[in-house]
């Protein structure tokens, strides 16, 4: 791709327009491609270069500085394997961890594949988990169908989200209940606590943004959770087009005394 | 679109000029389309909170497990609600006394609009008046002008001659319960006023004789009313009085205490008596109270502020759905009163208004002849009835009038009955008639034997007396029922069994069976066959 001088004016303009972009759910493939371009222009502005480049010179970059390129982390960087056998939590964690670092937040791109993790994934604020959508089928048991699935095993939420202005996108959060590797016999007879809880808990969590997410199985539980305790709360969040399939309940949404959801 | 933007709200303002709805203006938690389904839910959304959990907005989600331990949606809390656009409830295989949305009185101030499918929503809509759904198949949310008081008509009262000491002791008014004074002295008697035409057609009026022997006359419903979702209730009764202060509704408050509304005024006019008020929904409680001589017709009872109709509401000529329970009234057939000239004797009046099904009052002594056959008594074309007989000995005739099956008497046994329909004239004809079964008893003389025959092979089995025979031992069987006069009809299936081994059926072109193989009896064995009519056997089955 070719990228020609840049100017502070088109930076802006394209900063809004992917910001509006982003409410409207068919406007997906727009809003990816809009926001890479828009986050290479930011980054080819920030280190005050004008220079044409094309994709392969900043995919070798890329590789090279390992991590991450503009506001964007890439999972697979950090060892996520996604075949549904390996247990992915850790690496998946990492690379969210990493990308919160970042003071201004980032994006953190989950490839296609299954995370089979037994540990909660946990987003902080500014924090964005970006999937490559739930697959072609939201009825495929073991979502065969593609797209990037979290595969839970535990006890726990399988996903919290604790801190403001983070998100998760495009994927699908499952609690696994077959047998896997040392877990045989242990995960279909766990059932976790939720899939994906929203906690202000002695603080304000706001302006979460989940879109199109689907949350399958959470039979002993909550599939979404918006929950504050201890005079937090949760508020202005965006939730868009989620699809909740076998749980507990689908939406749960509880303030205790002292604390608010609204 | 301007290419510098630096609020977001005017970015919004430019971009709705590309795109027909925006629903980045959010100013609480949001959620935007989605679906809920499949299986497992206790829940589809819950929000039970103690403190501020309201105001979460909902625009087009879709809740449609086909069932749900508690709700669909379950709200509950002081501070607690949720604002619902074009949202979509469904429960398929739900039970339909169960609601699919609760909201529990806590909670005031939903925003529910959309369809909510297969059952209903229970919430205090006095609490939450924008509950505003569509429902497609049912009959709706609203308080509708259905009289919850069964029997506003009066009709079907018995008992109420009086003895010889002026008390009714036997009186019953069907959906109605009398109280006061003691069952001896019961402080006020009530009668039917068979000319009086009344305010509503085909509504009695009750006429109310108080007997002063202290306290007041208390006429309510015998039965539980249906608890409705309205704090709000709206009850009175039509009264006719010339004694001031003669009736008034009365109530037990929502606070616990008992109210009265406004008392006749004696002015010998009818005058609405009753009063719309917040009842008590933990023990609902409402009468009228009567302490003077009162003409009563109408009461009615509905939940809300609608102040029911009376009378029962038209339905569709073109056709109309119904749900729940239909019941038809039950009346009393009484014979021709003794006056009646003796060419009469066998013309009975049924009467028009209380029901399909008529209890008839009459044994031996009684002929039915013509039924409703004057114009004035006739019921409209289509009418259905049921005469039923409890004594032995009432002839229905078969004539002009009553046209029976076959030109045939119908004459009643006890429990049994005749059915009829009329064309609106004065004539009838039979639909069906229940005579009693015939009691079969066994029989002490087995006639189901396949019995040898005398010489040969060729053995005959006995007719009419069913297709199960015991065979007997024998020599082999080469054919069965061969003759022509000894054959079966068409289709006739026979099962032959044996208690003995040793007996053989010859396969052949008149034992047609199976492989062709012979068959050879064994204990407790069988052989099933069927015939077309002919000679010929076919088999259908063998248990050896």
């Amino acid at each position: 791709m070719t990228i020609a001088t840049t100017s502070i004016g088109t930076i802006a303009a394209l900063v809004a327009f992917v910001s509006l972009l982003v409410a409207h759910q068919n406007q997906n493939k727009q809003i990816h491609n809009l926001s890479r371009q828009l986050s290479e222009v930011l980054e080819l502005s920030e280190i005050n270069t004008s220079l044409v480049e094309d994709d392969n010179a900043l995919l070798s970059r890329r590789t090279e500085e390992s991590v991450s390129v503009g506001s964007f982390t890439y999972a697979s960087d950090f060892g996520v394997v996604g075949d549904s056998k390996a247990n992915d939590g850790s690496a998946l964690q990492a690379a969210i961890d990493s990308a919160a670092t970042d003071s201004s937040g980032g994006t953190v791109i989950l490839p296609k594949g299954i995370f089979f993790t037994t540990q909660p994934i946990v987003v902080p604020a500014g924090v964005t988990l970006q999937g490559q959508g739930y697959g072609s089928s939201p009825l495929a048991i073991k979502f065969d169908a593609g797209g990037s699935t979290i595969a839970y095993c535990g006890t726990d939420y399988a996903v919290k989200i604790n801190g403001s202005s983070s998100g998760m996108r495009d994927l699908a959060v499952y609690d696994w209940p077959y047998n896997h590797g040392e877990y045989d016999g242990g995960c279909p007879d766990i059932k976790a606590a939720g899939g994906v809880v929203v906690k202000g808990d002695g603080k304000l969590v706001e302006s979460v943004a989940l879109s199109n997410v689907f949350i399958y199985y959470f039979v002993g539980g909550d599939a979404l959770s918006l929950i504050a305790t201890n005079n937090g709360g949760v508020g202005y969040g965006y939730y868009e087009n989620l699809r909740l399939r076998h749980a507990h309940t689908g939406i749960n949404l509880y303030a205790e005394t002292g604390s608010f959801v609204k | 679109m301007h290419v510098l933007c630096v609020l977001s709200i005017v970015c919004v303002y430019e971009y709705a000029k590309f795109v027909s709805f925006v629903y980045t203006l959010h100013s609480t938690n949001t959620f935007v389309g989605g679906a809920i389904s499949g299986g497992d839910f206790h829940y589809g959304i819950k929000a039970v909170s103690d403190d501020d959990c309201n105001d979460n907005k909902f625009y087009g989600i879709c809740v449609e497990p086909g069932d749900s331990e508690v709700a669909h949606l379950y709200v509950a809390g002081a501070t607690t609600n949720v604002k619902m656009d074009n949202v979509r409830f469904e429960a398929s295989d739900r039970d339909l006394s169960r609601p699919i949305i609760i909201i529990e009185e806590s909670s005031y101030g939903n925003v529910i609009n959309g369809l909510v499918g297969h059952t209903h929503i229970k919430a205090d809509f006095n609490k939450n008046p924008d509950i505003n759904v569509m429902n497609a198949k049912s009959v709706g949310m609203d308080p509708v002008p259905v009289n919850q008081f069964w029997n506003a008509s009066f009709k079907g009262s018995s008992g109420l001659e009086l003895d010889e000491t002026g008390a009714q002791p036997n009186r019953i008014v069907p959906g109605w319960k009398l109280e006061g004074g003691s069952a001896a002295t019961p402080n006020a008697n009530v009668f039917l006023l068979e000319e009086d035409t009344g305010l509503y057609p085909d509504h009695n009026v009750l006429k109310v004789d108080y007997r002063n022997f202290g306290g007041a006359f208390k006429m309510m419903a015998d039965q539980t009313l249906l608890q409705e979702a309205h704090s709000f209730v709206t009850f009175g009764v039509y009264a006719r009085s010339s004694v001031q202060g003669s009736i008034s509704a009365v109530m037990r408050y929502t606070s616990g205490s008992i109210i009265s509304s406004a008392s006749h005024s004696g002015s010998g006019d009818w005058e609405f008596i009753g009063m719309s008020a917040l009842y008590s929904r933990s023990a609902p409680y409402f009468y009228f109270s009567i302490t003077g001589d009162v003409d009563l017709t109408a009461p009615t009872l509905t939940f809300g502020q609608t102040p029911a109709t009376p009378g029962a509401s038209l339905m569709s000529s073109s056709g109309a759905r119904m749900s729940g329970t239909l019941t038809t009234g039950v009346g009393i057939g009484n014979p021709p009163p003794p006056s009646t000239p003796t060419y009469k004797k066998k013309w009975w009046i049924l009467p028009t208004n209380e029901g399909n099904i008529f209890l008839m009052n009459s044994n031996s002594d009684h002929s039915i002849e013509r039924l409703n056959d004057r114009g004035e008594d006739r019921f409209p074309r289509g009418t259905v009835i049921t005469l039923m007989f409890d004594e032995p000995g009432t002839k229905v005739e078969s004539n002009a009038y009553i046209e029976l099956t076959g030109g045939e008497d119908f004459v009643s046994s006890a429990k049994t009955s005749i059915t009829l329909i009329t064309q609106g004239t004065g004539s009838w004809q039979e639909v069906s008639r229940n005579e009693g079964r015939q009691l079969v008893e066994p029989s002490t003389t087995p006639s189901c034997i396949g019995t040898p025959p005398s010489s040969g092979n060729y053995w005959v089995l006995p007719k009419g007396c069913g297709t199960v025979f015991l065979m007997e031992s024998g020599p082999y069987i080469a054919r069965l029922s061969y003759s022509t006069a000894d054959r079966f009809p068409y289709g006739t299936v026979v099962t032959l069994v044996w208690e003995e081994a040793g007996n053989t059926v010859v396969d052949s072109a008149y034992m047609k069976l199976k492989n062709g193989e012979n068959f050879v009896s064994g204990e407790q064995t069988s052989l099933t066959l069927m015939t077309k009519g002919s000679a010929t056997w076919y088999e259908v089955s063998r248990n050896v």
